[in-house]
């Protein structure tokens, strides 16, 4: 007896691109304007998606470059430069022997052949085992080498590669000979900036000379120099955030007048930038939660509109056999339609501003990729799921003969 | 010969504000293929209701409707919805025409939730269209049409997938008697094909002419007229 009733077909037919594209199309003001809003919510979400990410990339690389464990001490800004001295440095070498210590000068120098002036970056031995910097060719200077007072330079490789020097050239700074023997990779541009301080930047083109070699070849004085900055790493099991407080009450003796410093550890540098994250998480967040939810109400009056527009049209599709969930779901891909297109307008004309005025915003480290592009449309795929919703549902529930009757 | 359509005690009523509105009261009418029913009856009567029911849009208060023997009550909506799509036809007296497709879009609707083969729906739908006599129509526009042809457009979304019950309300409501005159050759030719149960609701007496069977709605009663 039931053999004359068709049978249920499994296959669902998804409501066509016709059926939206005729949705949208007998309606173009209201999907204007809600596209519109929509547009503008999902470009402020891919600037506060490339933020956050850039930020998060940011605070890895900060904590890398300086170095996983290690302090550095700077006079404040604003304070004289030169009134750390080696001394100092000598003094939490005693105090803690298990920790490397490193003071630093930045000078200028000219080489033979050319009047570009190049960064020499006086260092002690432990410097480099500081920085945790890789060696490419040759060594870094030995104890030996800074108490004999060694002209040795050790170069990074950009400049290796600029000059064309080598391991074992001799290169001339302010007429000295200085034999090159090492060559090392350095990379610490981002220390400098708005997190960090430019003068935790060594540049990628530095020559560094042994402290105590510097002291006689600069302007020289009695053994206790002014330096520019202090490097400390504790040992591995000791975390430096621990070492801290102690470094600080050494160095603050009020017989050693050294009040106006700076101290700079990698959880520092990194709670900057959390700051950061956690401001433009909130303003621009909320900005775009707005935007979004006015978007989203649009759009849902939008859908309620043309629901009720189109009573006789659910009826008709009904008649022709649509089951709730189809009527259901052509309203809810016509609400997708919305917020994919307004996703995806968004956040290309975002990536496009972005790549065009870089150098304007660079201020603040944005970070395109595919995140910035799939976050926002998957994001949109969701908000036109939940903005449709509810005007889908009551499509949905129109009983078929009372849509008929509006017809 | 088995009923396409059978009533047994039908009644169908409202619940508004004021209390309960009974529309249909205890109608018990069989349906069988090949029958050309007109309805008639003052406004308000219940044709309307009566004819959503046979469409299966429509539930009945109380009473049972059985399509082709089985109760319909005891069926899924996706059982309903899939009798529907496959055997019931519809008219409707304001054409009910998508306003953006063309003609033959318009006809392919009737498959929209069916799956089926694209060159064969179109095939169907241009058969259907051939039927009503608008070849060489497919590609109008449907602001291009006159009403009956519009209605006509109508008639072949209806049976471009060939029902077995096909219903029509006022179909020639809104046109001069030309143009329905022609309407309802289209449907009586269909008629004549036996295996199909045309119902029309009318107001206009004129068209009994067409139909072979009568019946008259008076207060939600039903009455076979002979
Ligand atoms: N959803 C509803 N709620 C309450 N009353 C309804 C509803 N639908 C129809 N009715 C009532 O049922 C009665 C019958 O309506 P129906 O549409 O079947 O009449 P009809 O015979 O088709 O009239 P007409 O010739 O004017 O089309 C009417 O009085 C109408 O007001
Ligand atoms: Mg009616």
């Amino acid at each position: 007896m039931m053999a004359c009733l068709p049978s249920v077909s499994s296959r669902r037919t998804p409501p066509l691109f016709v059926d939206i594209w005729e949705g949208v199309r007998s309606r173009p003001g209201r999907f204007g304007l809600s596209l519109f809003a929509m547009s503008i919510g999902m470009a402020v979400l891919t600037t506060l998606i490339a933020l956050l990410v850039g930020l998060e990339s940011r605070s890895q690389q900060l904590s890398s470059q300086l170095g996983t464990n290690v302090i550095a001490i700077l006079p404040k800004a604003q304070a004289d430069r030169k009134f750390l001295l080696t001394t100092h440095a000598q003094l939490l070498r005693e105090n803690y022997p298990g920790s490397k210590v490193s003071g630093v000068r930045h000078t200028t120098a000219t080489t033979s052949g050319t009047d570009r002036s190049l960064s020499v970056v006086a260092v002690e031995e432990s410097f480099f085992a500081i920085r945790q910097w890789p060696i490419i060719a040759g060594r870094f200077f030995d104890q030996s080498d800074l108490q004999n007072r060694k002209r040795y330079a050790v170069v990074t490789q950009a400049l290796l590669r600029d000059w064309q020097w080598g391991v074992g050239d001799t290169i001339l700074l302010k007429n000295t000979p200085f034999l090159i023997i090492g060559v090392v990779g350095s990379e610490d541009s981002a220390l400098g900036g708005e997190y960090g301080d430019s003068r935790l930047i060594t540049g990628e083109t530095a020559i560094f000379v042994p402290i105590t070699v510097a002291s006689h070849w600069d302007d020289s004085a009695d053994g206790s120099e002014p330096i520019d900055a202090l490097y400390v790493r504790p040992p591995s099991h000791v975390p430096a955030s621990q070492v801290l407080p102690g470094l600080q009450n050494l160095l603050t003796q009020p017989d050693l007048h050294l009040q106006a410093l700076s101290w700079i550890i990698p959880a520092s540098l990194i709670r900057n930038v959390k700051q950061m994250q956690g401001t433009v998480g909130l303003t621009v967040g909320a900005i775009a939660v707005l935007c979004l939810v006015l978007g989203g109400t649009t759009l849902t009056s939008l859908l309620v509109a043309n629901v009720r527009e189109r009573i006789a049209e659910i009826g008709l599709r009904r008649a022709m056999g649509a089951t709730e969930r189809d009527i259901a779901l052509l309203f809810i891909a016509e609400g997708c339609a919305a917020t994919v297109t307004a996703g995806v307008l968004g956040s290309l004309s975002i990536h496009l501003i972005i790549v065009q005025e870089l150098a304007l915003l660079s201020r603040f480290p944005f970070e395109l990729g595919i995140h910035t592009l799939l976050l926002p449309i998957a994001f949109s795929v969701v908000l036109g799921a939940l903005f449709s919703c509810w005007p889908a549902m009551s499509a949905a529930r129109i009983c078929p003969a009372e849509a008929l009757r509006a017809e | 010969m088995k009923p396409i359509l059978e009533f047994r005690g039908v009644s169908r009523s409202y619940e508004s504000g004021s209390g309960t509105q009974t529309v249909l009261r205890d109608v018990n009418i069989s349906i069988f293929a090949g029958e050309f029913s007109a309805i008639t009856g003052p406004s308000g009567s219940g044709k309307s209701t009566f004819l959503n029911l046979c469409a299966l849009l429509d539930e009945p208060t109380t009473g049972e409707i059985y399509f082709d023997d089985v109760p319909t009550s005891g069926l899924s909506e996706a059982l309903l919805c899939n009798l529907r799509k496959n055997a019931v036809g519809m008219v409707f007296q304001q054409y009910c025409l998508l306003p953006y497709r063309t003609v033959l879009e318009n006809v392919l609707f009737r498959f929209r939730y069916l799956d089926m083969d694209s060159a064969e729906t179109r095939k169907l739908a241009r058969n259907a269209l051939a039927m009503v006599g608008l070849e060489g129509f497919e590609d109008r526009s449907t602001h291009q049409l006159s009403g009956g042809e519009m209605q006509r457009v109508g008639i072949a979304r209806a049976i471009a997938l060939k029902p077995r019950l096909l219903v029509a309300d006022e179909p020639t409501g809104n046109l001069d008697s030309a143009a329905a005159a022609q309407v309802m050759r289209c449907l009586q030719q269909l008629g004549e094909q036996g295996d199909i149960a045309i119902l029309l609701v009318t107001h206009d007496e004129s068209l009994l002419k067409y139909t072979s069977r009568h019946l008259s709605f008076n207060d939600g009663l039903l009455t076979e007229c002979e």
